[in-house]
């Protein structure tokens, strides 16, 4: 099976459902596919294709874990999820130029994590790539670095000390 | 102290929830709107459902900022803090008019420069977090303390 996650934020997202079809028409994917489209119209009809508005943090992590690939859109909660469960994925950043994204952090942000060997798609070319030879699991860790939530617990805490 | 959790739906919200260890051993509200992911907050804590607004709804930001003025005065937090995006805006300003503290996360989606939300915020709040060490280069202001995992 293959996962495809757009995320669920307003913005369409019709470049990536397009090359979806492709993918299927063309034969290139030849599994089941979970699309969770969020707010983009799946507008796709084929025989492998499950289509969901929306999945749980549950259920995605459940259908990640059972997935081959995981093509997912570069929002930074999927990549982390997908990164820390040490799925097979490719990410696919949403660009402004088409109207997917306020801005192009989704692009700066895959580019970002590209040092750590996770792999992203500009073009249909290099998805079909991915989808015929597909990426290794992640390893390792995405983000080796201190923790923000113990250093808010522990100046918070000292402050309340100082009253 | 009680807190006022400011996040709008999505990676942000997801970015609150992994501060769980430090809200959690406050009293504490919620703003955010309805979404796939948001929606069944309000079984557990007390939410204020604001209007939804995202990136550049200037509308949506003004009907907001009335809101946080009221949600403010009831609520009456000795902190706000939020992961972002736009509904921080509305929320700090309405803040910042009333000495109150505020705190901004800018999401590790952020590697090189701030967002939007990020750059109006930078001079109003008293603590600006980032998550790319890179990113104090150029915001002095900003304090990089880890990652939110």
């Amino acid at each position: 099976m293959i996962v495809y996650t757009l995320g669920t934020i307003f913005f369409p997202f019709d470049r990536a459902v397009d090359w979806l079809q492709i993918l299927l028409e063309q034969e290139i994917i030849v599994e089941p596919v979970l699309l969770q489209h969020g707010a983009t119209s799946a507008r796709l009809n084929h025989p492998l294709l499950t289509s969901v508005p929306s999945l749980s943090r549950h259920e995605m992590y459940a259908a990640a874990q059972q997935a081959s690939l995981v093509i997912s859109h570069a929002g930074q909660g999927s990549t982390r999820m997908l990164a820390e469960m040490g799925a097979c994925f490719v990410l696919l950043p949403r660009l402004k130029r088409y109207g997917e994204h306020v801005d192009d952090h989704q692009l700066l942000f895959a580019r970002a994590v590209e040092k750590h060997g996770i792999q992203h798609c500009i073009e249909l070319q290099q998805l079909l790539e991915y989808v015929k030879e597909r990426p290794s699991p992640f390893q390792g860790k995405l983000f080796n670095a201190p923790s923000l939530v113990m250093h808010l617990i522990e100046r918070y805490r000292s402050l309340e000390l100082q009253k | 102290m009680k807190l006022l959790l400011v996040c709008n739906p999505g990676g942000h919200f997801s970015t609150m929830m992994g501060l769980k260890s430090f809200w959690s051993t406050y009293e504490r509200e919620w703003v955010t709107y309805r979404h796939y992911d948001t929606q069944k907050l309000s079984e557990k804590e007390r939410v204020y459902w604001v209007a939804m607004q995202e990136a550049r709804m200037l509308v949506k930001a003004s009907i907001n900022f009335f809101k946080a003025l009221v949600i403010l005065r009831q609520s009456k937090p000795d902190l706000v803090l939020s992961t972002g995006a736009s509904i921080a805006v509305p929320f700090i300003v309405a803040s910042k008019l009333y000495g109150i503290k505020t705190v901004f996360i800018e999401s590790i989606s952020r590697s090189g420069n701030l967002s939007l939300t990020g750059r109006i915020v930078y001079n109003l709040v008293d603590e600006f977090y980032v998550q790319w060490p890179e990113c104090v280069e150029r915001y002095p202001k900003a304090q990089y303390k880890g990652v939110v995992v």
